[in-house]
C-alpha cells in the first residue's frame, strides 16, 4: 500500500480497528454454545458466574482501551467521517427494506423479529466495511469471506441443536475479523517508508 | 472573480517551466516527515503524539522538530494538556493547512502530468 493510502487508512480507521476490546463476547458466545445441553446449575451460582464474566469483560475492555491508548495512542475523527458509510446507496436500500419489513411485521406478526433484526444488523455492519473503498482489498476479502461463511451456513446450521453450531460460528467469525483486523493495525502501523523516517 | 483568478494561475502555470513549478511548492509541505504528518492530520480531526509517532515512524525528538516547523507556518495547532503525571500533546490542522495540503497535491498532478507529456 502506498504511504498516504496506508496513513489515510490507519488513521480513519483506527478506532474500528479495534474490536478486540470486545473479545469476551464472541468467546463467550463460542463457549456457552459449544457447552450445549447447559449442565444444570443453582440459581446463585448462575449469577455469580454471570457477575464473574460481566467484571471480566469490562475489565478486559477497560484495560485493552488503555493499553491500545497508552502504545499506539488516539485519534479524533469526525462525526462526518463516522457517518460517512451511512449515506452508501446499498446501505440506504437495506434501511429501507429493514423499515418495510418493521411495517409488515406489525400488520402480520407471523415471523421471528428478532431474528430477522439481529441479521439484517449483521448484514448491516458487514457491509459496511466491505464496501467502504478507503479499506485495503485484504481487510475487505477477509469482511466478504467472513460474511459469506456466516450467511451461506445460517439456514444449514439453524436446524441443529436449537441454533448452538451457528452461535459458534458467529462468535468465531466475529473473533476471527477481530483478531485480523488487530494484526491489520499493527501491519499498518509498524510500517513505515525509509523516506518518511530519514527524509 | 476566485474564478478567474483561478483560471489565470492555472494558465500562468501551464506558461511555466517545468523547473520554476517545481521551485515553486511549497517546501515546508514538499518533506516527507512533514507531508506524513500532515496526510494524518487531514483525515482526522485531532491526533495525539503517540499516534503520529506510530503512524509515521519518526522519533520523538525529529518528530517534534517537525511539528513545530509546521505550527510556525502556521498549518497546524499544538494543544498542550497536563493529566495526572504527564502531559498530553494534541494536534489539530489548521484550515490554511488543509487548503495548502490541497493546494500541494493539485501543483503535484499537474507538474505529473506535463512531465509524462512532454
Amino acid at each position: 500500500m502506498p504511504d498516504t493510502q496506508r496513513l489515510e487508512f490507519v488513521t480513519r480507521h483506527f478506532s474500528d480497528l479495534q474490536t478486540i476490546r470486545f473479545a469476551p463476547a464472541p468467546i463467550a458466545m463460542i463457549l456457552i454454545a459449544a457447552a450445549q445441553p447447559m449442565p444444570h446449575v443453582g440459581r446463585i451460582a448462575a449469577w455469580s458466574i454471570l457477575l464473574i464474566f460481566l467484571s471480566a469483560a469490562v475489565g478486559f475492555y477497560r484495560w485493552s482501551t488503555a493499553a491500545i491508548r497508552r502504545h499506539y495512542g488516539s485519534v479524533q475523527v469526525s462525526a462526518e467521517e463516522k457517518r460517512r458509510m451511512e449515506r452508501n446507496p446499498m446501505i440506504v436500500a437495506l434501511r429501507i427494506a429493514l423499515g418495510l419489513a418493521a411495517l409488515l411485521y406489525l400488520l402480520f406478526p407471523l415471523t421471528s423479529w428478532s431474528d430477522f433484526y439481529l441479521a439484517f444488523t449483521v448484514l448491516l455492519t458487514l457491509l459496511r466495511t466491505i464496501l467502504d473503498s478507503t479499506n485495503p482489498a485484504s481487510r475487505r476479502i477477509a469482511w466478504g469471506l467472513g460474511l459469506v461463511i456466516l450467511f451461506g451456513a445460517s439456514p444449514i446450521l439453524f436446524r441443529f441443536d436449537n441454533g448452538a453450531p451457528l452461535f459458534v460460528l458467529a462468535g468465531a467469525t466475529w473473533l476471527g475479523l477481530s483478531v485480523f483486523d488487530f494484526v491489520l493495525l499493527r501491519r499498518s502501523l509498524s510500517y513505515t517508508s525509509p523516506m518518511v523516517r530519514y527524509g | 472573480m476566485a474564478d478567474r483568478a483561478r483560471i489565470s494561475e492555472a494558465a500562468a502555470a501551464e506558461s511555466r517551466p517545468l523547473f520554476e513549478s517545481l521551485a515553486d511548492l511549497n517546501r515546508v509541505i514538499h518533506e516527507p516527515a512533514r507531508l506524513a504528518i500532515l496526510t494524518v492530520l487531514a483525515n482526522c480531526e485531532s491526533a495525539d503524539f503517540t499516534f503520529l509517532e506510530n503512524a509515521t515512524g519518526l522519533t520523538k525528538g525529529n518528530l517534534s522538530v517537525q511539528l513545530a516547523r509546521l505550527e510556525k507556518a502556521a498549518l497546524i495547532s499544538i494543544e498542550k494538556t497536563p493529566k495526572k503525571n504527564r502531559t498530553i500533546t494534541t494536534l489539530r490542522i489548521l484550515p490554511e493547512g488543509r487548503r495548502q495540503l490541497a493546494r500541494y497535491w493539485a501543483r503535484m498532478e499537474e507538474i505529473r502530468g506535463r512531465a509524462s507529456s512532454d
